[in-house]
């Protein structure tokens, strides 16, 4: 089922969130709402849940018109950040909940509930409290409870950052399972980058109730529309472009930077207050004193060893980078106020001011 | 306005009927009654009736007399109450457990049953002065000032007690730490730290004694002759001036409402201002103590708790002891007062019984409700609502009574007269602490298990009753039990209010202590203690509900 807004309006207390905000979510994707706290993203999943009603426009399930359709009406399955089972019941009856509340058979609710347990990976853990279960199952319960309706549209309000690291990374893996196998219509609203990345067929990045960009993760990430997106997925080195020089003898452009001279294959045109959108990770050491073209002189300023990743910052011209590297054994060790070459990625993405 | 219920139209119904019903029964009384005071006997508007009320002496003296009474009982309950929660937060020593019981006692043993038992004890012809007459000593009087203060005290000091304690124990030890770190005498972060953090307690506890003392009826009607207070005289007025002019008795309850509005702005203007959040739950460590310190604390505890449940030792002996008109005769012994206090005249408690059941049972539903709004469904409408269910908190009795018999003796509702009224009063009087203890696990209570039922395709109103209502039941439950007991000791609503054939037992001991006959008073005393403690217990013990206990 498509799901769609359509010119919604919403302000808070005189402050405006949306003005005029249109989405559209296609049938059967993992469609993610991601961006820092305030963004709007968790208004927008209640919007379609039916727990806030905007001031203008409406709210579309595949056509039909359900911005006035109360909650409870609206057929959604809806999975929250912490947890939200009833207390006072099983698991089983938990899961049962919704079949009861749609009339199910009381001994066909519990054969569907009992499945769907099981898919899960909670088969034998049907007749605990949900008190007794830790937080990685409960919210496995969660999902059977919202799964086990069938419901034409599942919203995840950041079921998993309430979860230690870990559990985060097997839990995805499975709600992903589970999302593809029925086929359903998914939004998640989440603040975590790496989440949206790993399980999203689309991204929509919000930044204080505007959509700056949609698409699937990849686009995403290696052409950013303006420099939130490419700061808020991925955190990239922003560094202004001062002026557009003549191109490389194989054609790619030069760019005067804060850092110094930089090349790119990106296609975005040079604006007022552009800037080059450089990942950590695509920053490399060059041999010293190498001057090919996307090479640059800089001095280290800080070292921080994080294991298989070192990280480096370094002062750059007028810029500060913060670079990323394997880390190795074997080379030499630098250290803070070592002089440096780096070799700048041509994949360094043209991106305007947000 | 509305906010949130715009989605919600049940609720939003809900919340008008509770709006509408306290309008009605409530805010309509009381301004109608305040109507009245400006209306003179000649029909002339005007304040004619508060500016003979000043100008009079005789009505002068009783203003200033509740206020006197009010700020010395006040005083005394806080030194008594804080002193004792200071000691028993602080430090360790034995018998200090024994406070625990202090709420519940309080809860158990009604305000007139303790005036009747000090009287027994401490009046003119009462055991103590018995003992001194060979002597040719003699004790001050009781009815007097000083009379009146002791029992207030010890009628009210509890409440002082755990407002201060509470504000005790929620203190950050953190805080106190950090001062000593950054150098401090533990003496100069206990008066530069600790106290200015405790003052909104002192102050809260302060304004509920005050607000009990100047709205309390039963005591000061007792022992007060020569010290008239406002809610003893405008009931004597309203009870000489039935049918001739009600403008003195409702000057005189207005006033009163007045004094408890200010109270109630000052509470929220400059109390709760200064209040304080805690950042952490690690309450400060109470010290052990040992030796001469112990014994002091320990014998000061024991002599508070001692003194607070002597008036029940002395109407259950009382109760027992032959009496031929006002003379008791102790050491003899005879089932005669409870022969009629149970067997020949019982009615007193059935009507208790009948009268504090219905008002629970109506405001349980009514709590219920409207503090899932307060809660849950926050918007102007519901903070009108919050406000409205807080107001009967600030109103006497006695007050409440002459507001509701002026407003329903005649119109389109007529009430005055029969039971309804009775447990309107009760209803009206008890429900505010009943939403309070409803509130409290609704604010715990996630909002999103509720929406998680909504998701799953349940209707609001249904969603309420399947996950909602379960986790507050056993606070409400509680909350029931409270309203229930406290309500077949209310006294000063049902002193206006009741009528022929519908004596509540309060109103049967209040009538027994005045013509004299005070082993009757007893008897009944015990049949109430009795119907208080045993649902009490019931409740605590089979139950395991917090009733009386001091969270």
């Amino acid at each position: 089922m498509q799901v769609s807004f359509d010119a919604i309006a919403q302000s808070y207390g005189g402050q405006t969130l949306f003005d005029d905000l249109n989405l559209n979510l296609p049938s059967g994707k993992f469609f993610t709402l991601l961006g820092p706290s305030g963004c709007g993203k968790t208004t927008l999943l209640r919007m379609l849940g039916g727990f806030v009603r905007p001031d203008r426009g409406r709210i579309l399930f595949g056509g039909e018109d359900v911005t006035h359709v109360p909650v409870h009406r609206r057929g959604v399955g809806m999975v929250f950040q912490d947890y939200a089972l009833f207390p006072d019941r099983s698991v089983l009856a938990n899961v049962c909940y919704g079949l009861a509340a749609r009339g199910a058979p009381a001994a066909q609710a519990r054969k569907q509930a009992q499945a769907m347990l099981e898919r899960v990976g909670l088969g034998g853990f049907a007749d605990r409290a949900p008190s007794a279960l830790s937080g990685g199952q409960r919210q496995r319960v969660a999902m059977a409870r919202a799964l086990v309706i069938q419901p034409r549209l599942l919203l995840l309000d950041e079921p998993l950052s309430a979860l230690d690291v870990k559990l985060r990374v097997e839990l995805r893996t499975m709600i992903r399972e589970l999302q593809q196998e029925a086929g359903i219509t998914t939004v998640f609203v989440t603040h975590d980058q790496e989440e949206a990345l790993v399980m999203s067929d689309l991204i929509a990045v919000l930044d204080r109730g505007r959509i700056v960009q949609i698409g699937e993760p990849r686009d995403i990430y290696a052409r950013p529309l303006n420099a939130f997106a490419a700061d808020f997925v991925g955190s990239a080195n922003l560094v202004p472009i001062e002026q557009e020089l003549s191109r490389t003898a194989n054609g790619l452009r030069r760019l005067k930077t804060a850092a110094g001279i930089a090349v790119t294959d990106s296609a975005v045109p040079v604006r007022a207050g552009s800037q080059l959108a450089i990942r950590s990770e695509e920053v490399l050491f060059d041999e010293p004193g190498m001057t090919g073209e996307g090479n640059i002189e800089g001095v280290i300023d800080q070292v921080a060893f994080r294991g298989s990743v070192t990280g480096y910052v370094v002062k750059a011209g007028s810029a500060t980078l913060r670079i990323d590297v394997r880390t190795t054994h074997d080379g030499a060790v630098r250290r803070a106020g070592d002089p440096v070459t780096l070799r700048l990625p041509r994949t360094a993405h043209i991106v305007e001011a947000s | 306005m509305i906010g949130a219920l715009r989605r919600d139209p049940a609720w939003l119904t809900v919340a008008v009927l509770c709006i509408g019903l306290l309008c009605v029964f409530l805010i309509g009384p009381l301004t109608g009654m305040m109507g009245k005071s400006l209306v003179g006997a000649d029909g002339q508007i005007g304040l004619g009736g508060y500016v003979r009320f000043f100008s009079d002496p005789s009505y002068r003296e009783v203003f200033f007399n509740t206020l006197i009474l009010g700020v010395a009982v006040t005083a005394t309950s806080m030194l008594v109450g804080g002193a004792m929660a200071i000691i028993v937060a602080r430090f360790r020593f034995p018998f200090a457990g024994l406070v625990t019981a202090l709420p519940l006692v309080t809860l158990v043993i009604p305000d007139v049953v303790v005036a009747a038992a000090w009287l027994l004890l401490l009046g003119k012809q009462g055991l103590v002065n018995t003992l001194l007459a060979p002597t040719g000593l003699a004790l001050p009087s009781l009815y007097s000032w000083w009379g009146l203060v002791f029992v207030m005290t010890l009628n009210n000091y509890v409440y002082a007690f755990v407002a201060v304690l509470v504000g005790l124990k929620s203190m950050d030890r953190n805080l106190e730490e950090a001062a000593c770190s950054l150098g401090r005498p533990i003496g100069r972060v206990l008066g530069g730290v600790t106290f200015p953090l405790l003052l909104p307690s002192v102050f809260a506890g302060a304004l509920i004694v005050f607000t009990h003392v100047i709205g309390s009826f039963g005591v000061p009607a007792i022992l007060g002759a020569r010290t008239p207070v406002l809610a003893v005289k405008a009931y004597n007025e309203f009870v000489s001036e039935m049918g001739g002019n009600p403008q003195m008795q409702t000057t005189m309850a207005s006033l009163l409402v007045f004094l408890g509005a200010g109270l109630l702005l000052v509470q929220k203007f400059i109390v709760e201002r200064r209040q304080f959040q805690m950042e952490s739950g690690r309450s400060p460590l109470a010290i052990p103590i040992a030796g001469w310190r112990a014994r002091v604390a320990s014998s000061a505890v024991l002599f508070m708790v001692v003194l607070s449940l002597l008036p029940a030792l002395v109407v259950m002996i009382t109760a027992f002891t032959p009496s031929i008109g006002p003379v008791l005769r102790y050491g003899g012994f005879t089932l005669a007062h409870l022969q009629h206090a149970l067997v020949r005249a019982p009615e007193p408690l059935y009507n208790s019984l009948f009268l504090a059941s219905i008002a629970t049972l109506a405001g349980l539903m009514f709590s219920v409700a409207s503090a899932y709004l307060i809660v849950k469904r926050r918007s102007v409408l519901t903070h009108i609502l919050d406000v409205l269910v807080m107001l009967p908190l600030t109103i006497a009795g006695t007050v409440l009574g002459i507001a509701l018999i002026n407003a329903f003796n005649g119109g389109w509702l007529v009430l005055t007269g029969t039971w309804i009224i009775m447990a309107l009063a009760y209803f009206l009087r008890r429900m505010p602490t009943s939403v309070r203890a409803a509130a409290g696990p609704l604010h715990n209570l996630k909002d999103s298990i509720e929406e998680a039922s909504m998701s799953l395709g349940v209707s609001p109103l249904r969603s309420f009753t399947l996950v909602v209502l379960p986790v507050i039941t056993p606070s409400v439950v509680a909350a029931a039990v409270l309203m229930w007991v406290t309500t077949l000791s209310e006294l000063s609503a049902t002193v206006v209010l009741y009528f022929g054939g519908m004596n509540t037992m309060p109103i049967e001991i209040f009538q027994q202590i005045d013509s004299g006959r005070l082993a009757l008073a007893c008897a009944y005393s015990l049949v109430l203690l009795l119907t208080i403690f045993i649902p009490l217990a019931l409740a605590r013990g089979l139950f395991k509900l917090k009733v009386g206990t001091l969270e």
